[in-house]
């Protein structure tokens, strides 16, 4: 083949050194000598050669049995740290997403061997290179003691219980007298001076070389080493920055060898979107564990460091969104020899993420309900009333569908924006939001008025002592009840609001409700007695827990015998007065409930007598898009005549539709039929504030689908508050 | 001598023409590197399955357009070579326009394209030097120009594609680059005391200015460059790799155990292999990567014209210095540079040049099968 080639190349060029004496035969020493005279055959015979030491290197590795045990004996001694779970998101009906996640880069410090000395030159490098790289690092330290000149920040009380502290330095206070130097490690150093060098000197042995600031910089970073000590020489990093950049990570990553034992990681921090600060009630906030909640959730493996849900949805569904913290190696450079024993990434366990929550909340209805709230309470305080003291300054509105309990809004007024608890740790302006609305006893804006506050319901109370008349045979729709302007009942004697002098005459059911008539329903819940009324409040859900999918729901009072005992010490109290079940049959006495409660049963009122499960978990959503709880629907059929109901739906029509009805003027011009009842329920302060204003509704009145039920706290008259289920009502229907 | 008949028309035909010895190994190691890949992909990458079946999509692209290119003869490779020279050039000088640049890459040699994705110019402009370069040295074979003015060329076609690398800075494919002229070089007939007198004037020149001349930063900053091995992060890398290779034994490491080899599945993709496939499976790797490599030079060596042979030597060249400095450095025995293991390493662009290179020493091959008699003895 050789002798082809040649002939080709011969055609075109001619070689400047000879071929001449290619030709000498066939022998092998021939053939080789060729070889060698031919430039490419040289090259890759160089290559080959190349090749068979490559070859030979591998074989050695691979044959030598050590090879093999070394790795079998390395795999099994990794340091393993944990990976926290990104927390699953809360979103709205429509897929709004209310609270997300965000990843953040952390940095922490493993023990990779490093004697004090080492550490110390460590740690400074890596001071100097994150100030250098504008990162913050712990500044623990800086809370008890600085530098430049040394002292202590806190009280010497305060001090003196840092320095006791055992699981920290655990000195002991010195006996009077006693001259405390930096090198004794069992008194307390009152000293600031005294205390440096003890710091610099005895505990973390900071070499002479450093200067002051250097020094100080060790110390804050040895600090939280030092707070954690246990933990980092059990292997446990120990964080000592958050929130760092992505460039800084990897200037570390290249430089690991300088920086042993410096590790990363990914955080997942809570980020609520603006909106969720309208719905901050239902979807709570999270914080860092307590200790009564590590009590209940240790359990399930829940660490001392966890960041957990508080309250609201982001509590309930705790178990749902937390997800399961996973277990990675890590490998640190030591300073031992045995260098870059590393691990696969692929032993260890997955984090699980949280599952995610829809709720049944509409954000549009949702912002409707707080922006008309906010509206009418002002409204309400402005407006000139000879009732009115001007001082209306909260309330809550709950609109719920009839026929599912799903909860559409749910607000309460004064809010917070749950996303001062998530940055209070790094945002000093939120932290002293966070303490505000922790101190406000006043306007308690952490209080869901919805459903953690009992309220008399006044008049919205009605229709219940109606279907207990009704129920119990006392009356018919068609019974006439005469209202004289004042009734005396069991001793004590009732005036008409309204015509104190000569009442509002006969009334039948639909007048009655539509006046709401005071007398009238005294007189008949009296006939009816408050054993029947009281049944009747149980059945429709009154003074009982709804169940709603959200911590701290309060179970509310029904007025009854029972309870008149069990509120009251004193014996002579107890005792049941005829006036009693006059005042309980209009709302008042011990009767209060909270909103959903009166949502929910103006809901059954409207749904033809099923009690629902209020609810605002639509469901739980995997990460990809599947189902994993699905909503569950619960109603129960209370044992209520359909015809007692209708008229009680009539009456409540009328309440708009009646010329002297207490809602005509609040939906007058509205396309659509609205059954409602107002209440004004005394709170027994009225000497000092104005009477709280309810309102419950429910729409379409033929064909209802949704029920509203509100509260306006000092808001003086329950149709002043008609205005928000006005609108509600408008974005619900799409009339606006 | 063109013999009639059934000898003839094979010749012509495609699959009789193809050099099945070229091909045939770059695809068992093509094989090979995606049996290793999945392998390494799946511990270490989230979307392991995406990544793997994109180099999988590069393999079949690749196979394809060395296909493609068997078709083409001389005259078209002469063409196809200063185009893609000329597009090398553009691409290089791209690397230093903001807006392609790839973002956080630690040399400025990356660049990003709408559509096609990131991939080094350096690559094509390799394989366009060799093919643009080899019509030059042709030339000056032939004296259809005079020495002085084909070394201007010669100088002209390399000068501007060095230059743009040295800025960018990527001192591993300069050296590659020099390399392969200094192959070309070689085999176009230099006669061997000069090519003895340049080389170790170089190296003599070298060394006075390297002790003498340069500062002591600038001299750390040249052995960073040339040897990065020195930097002691690379140490564990080849402690790592050679840990790995070991771990694989005879016939592979199979208790699902693995080393951590940073950049397995590019730069120490031979770790992996080794690690999955143990000795049984690097043997026939370096024997294929070896055959291959013997065939190409003699592909270069029975090229039908003497642009072709310079041509295949200097391809192979490149192949060459990327299959043993990769194997080199994963076994120890070479400074770790970036260099990745060719038809192998993950890297979607990478896989295509190589098959490219790949297309044109078929494209030769064939063209020589089919152009003049072959000795079917042999």
């Amino acid at each position: 083949m050789t002798s082809r080639r040649r002939n080709a190349e011969r055609k075109v060029v001619r070689r400047p050194e000879g071929r001449e004496t290619g030709g000498e035969g066939s022998s092998f020493f021939a053939r080789a000598r060729r070889l060698l005279r031919d430039r490419y055959g040289l090259l890759a015979l160089l290559f080959v050669l190349c090749g068979v030491l490559i070859f030979a290197t591998t074989a050695s590795l691979q044959l030598t049995p050590t090879a093999g045990v070394e790795i079998g004996s390395t795999t099994g001694v990794s340091q393993q740290r944990v990976v926290k779970a990104t927390r699953g998101d809360i979103y709205d009906r429509t897929g709004q997403p209310l609270a997300v996640s965000s990843t953040i880069l952390d940095l922490s410090v493993a023990y990779a061997g490093l004697d004090s000395a080492s550490l110390n030159a460590m740690l400074l490098d890596l001071a100097q290179m994150l100030e250098a790289r504008g990162e913050t690092y712990d500044d623990g330290l800086a809370d008890h003691f600085t530098v430049g000149p040394a002292k202590f920040v806190g009280t010497d009380a305060d001090t003196a219980v840092w320095q006791t502290d055992k699981s920290l330095f655990g000195l002991k206070a010195a006996p009077t007298g006693t001259v405390v130097s930096y090198y004794d490690k069992t008194y307390v150093k009152t000293d600031p001076y005294v205390f440096y060098r003890y710091l610099r000197e005895t505990l973390f042995q900071i070499d002479a070389k450093y200067n002051d600031a250097d020094a100080y910089r060790i110390m804050r970073l040895r600090y939280v080493i030092f707070k954690n000590s246990w933990a980092f020489r059990t292997g446990t990093p120990i964080q000592v920055s958050t929130d760092v950049q992505s460039t800084t990570v990897h200037f570390l990553e290249e430089q690991n060898f300088r920086f042993r034992g410096v590790l990363s990681s990914t955080e997942s921090r809570r980020v609520y979107l603006p909106d969720a600060k309208y719905a901050s009630h239902v979807i709570g906030y999270v914080g860092a564990i307590s200790a009564k909640q590590y009590d209940e959730l240790s359990a399930v493996g829940y660490s001392p460091n966890e960041i957990v849900g508080q309250t609201g949805i982001e509590a309930y569904a705790e178990r749902y969104l937390h997800g399961v913290d996973g277990v990675e190696p890590y490998n640190v450079w030591t300073s031992a020899g045995a260098a870059g024993i590393f691990f696969s990434e692929a032993a260890g366990r997955a984090s699980v993420s949280g599952y995610d929550v829809r709720l049944t909340l509409d954000m549009r209805l949702q912002k409707v309900a707080i922006d008309s709230l906010v509206k009418n309470i002002e409204y309400i305080k402005q407006k000139q009333d000879s009732k009115s003291k001007n001082d209306a300054d909260s309330g809550a509105v709950v609109m719920m569908d009839v026929r599912t309990g799903e909860i559409l809004a749910m607000a309460s007024y004064p809010y917070y924006d749950p996303n001062d608890f998530a940055n209070a740790g790094s945002d000093p302006a939120a932290a002293k939001r966070v303490a505000a609305y922790l101190a406000d006893t006043k306007d308690k804006p952490m209080l869901n008025r919805a459903i953690m506050e009992n309220y008399a319901p006044g008049s919205t109370f009605k229709p219940i002592t109606a279907i207990a008349a009704l129920e119990s045979g006392t009356i018919t729709p068609t019974t006439v009840v005469h209202d004289p302007g004042t009734v005396d009942i069991g001793g004590w004697t009732f005036h008409c609001l309204e015509y104190p002098l000569h009442g509002h005459g006969d009334l039948v059911l639909t007048r009655g409700m539509a006046t709401s008539c005071n007398i009238f329903f005294q007189l008949i819940g009296s006939w009816t007695g408050i054993d029947q009324i009281d049944a009747w409040g149980a059945r429709f859900g009154l003074g009982e827990y709804t169940g709603v999918d959200l911590p701290g729901e309060v179970r509310g009072i029904r007025a009854s015998k029972e309870m008149k005992k069990r509120l009251r010490m004193n014996p002579e109290d107890q005792v049941w007065f005829p006036a009693d079940t006059a005042q309980t049959a209009i709302g008042q006495f011990d009767n209060s409930f909270t909103i959903l409660q009166l949502c929910r049963y103006t809901a059954a009122l409207a749904n033809g007598g099923y009690l629902v499960t209020p609810h605002v978990i639509k469901e739980i959503v995997r990460s990809d898009g599947s189902i994993l709880v699905p909503e569950t629907l619960a109603k129960t059929k209370i044992d209520v005549s359909d015809a007692n109901l209708a008229a009680i739906r009539t009456a409540m029509k009328a309440v708009v539709t009646d010329r002297q009805g207490t809602g005509r003027a609040a939906f007058k011009g509205f396309p659509i039929a609205v059954a409602c009842k107002t209440g004004t329920a005394e709170t027994g302060l009225e000497d000092k504030s104005s009477s709280n204003a309810l309102f419950i509704c429910y729409a379409p009145a033929d064909n209802p689908q949704v029920a509203i039920a509100q509260i306006v706290e000092k808001g003086v008259w329950g149709s002043n508050t008609a205005g928000i289920a006005r609108d509600l009502l408008t974005a619900y229907f799409g009339l606006g | 001598m063109d013999r009639p008949g059934i000898e003839r028309s094979q010749r012509e035909s495609f699959f009789g023409a193809l050099d099945y010895w070229l091909f045939v190994p770059v695809l068992l190691i093509s094989a090979m590197g995606l049996y290793a890949l999945s392998g390494v992909l799946y511990p270490d990458y989230a979307n392991a399955s995406a990544v793997f079946v994109k180099q999988a999509g590069a393999v079949m692209g690749g196979v394809t357009i060395a296909i493609v290119l068997c078709l083409l003869d001389i005259p078209t490779l002469k063409l196809l070579g200063w185009a893609t020279y000329g597009v090398g050039l553009v691409l290089l000088a791209l690397v230093l326009v903001d807006g392609y640049r790839l973002p956080g890459a630690s040399a400025d040699s990356w660049l990003s394209i709408p559509l096609i994705g990131t991939l080094q110019p350096s690559e094509i402009a390799k394989a366009g030097l060799a093919m643009a370069s080899a019509f030059v040295f042709e030339d000056m074979k032939t004296k259809r120009i005079t020495y002085p003015a084909g070394v201007l060329r010669i100088a002209a076609i390399f000068l501007p594609v060095l230059a743009l690398i040295y800025k960018q800075p990527d001192f591993g494919t300069m050296i590659v680059v020099v390399f392969m002229l200094v192959c070309m070089v070689f085999t176009w007939g230099i006669r061997l005391r000069y090519f003895l007198i340049t080389v170790s004037t170089a190296i003599l020149a070298a060394i006075p200015i390297f002790l003498f001349v340069l500062k002591t930063f600038q001299r750390n900053r040249l052995l960073a460059f040339l040897f990065p091995g020195l930097d002691p992060t690379m140490a564990y890398q080849v402690d790592q790799s050679r840990l790995a290779i070991g771990s694989g034994g005879l016939i592979g490491n199979l208790t699902g155990t693995s080393v951590t080899v940073p950049v397995k599945a590019s730069d120490f993709i031979y770790a992996g292999l080794a690690e999955r496939m143990g000795f049984v499976g690097t043997t026939a790797l370096v024997v294929f990567v070896f055959f291959f490599l013997a065939r190409a030079f003699y592909v270069a060596s029975h090229a039908p014209t003497p642009a072709t042979s310079y041509m295949a030597a200097g391809i192979s060249a490149v192949f060459a210095f990327h299959f043993i400095e990769n194997l080199g450095m994963n076994v120890g025995l070479m400074p770790v540079t970036g260099i990745p293991l060719p038809f192998v390493s993950l890297g979607g662009t990478a896989m295509v040049v190589n098959f490219f290179s790949l297309g044109i020493l078929l494209a030769i091959s064939m063209e020589r099968n089919r152009t003049q008699e072959v000795d079917r003895t042999v």
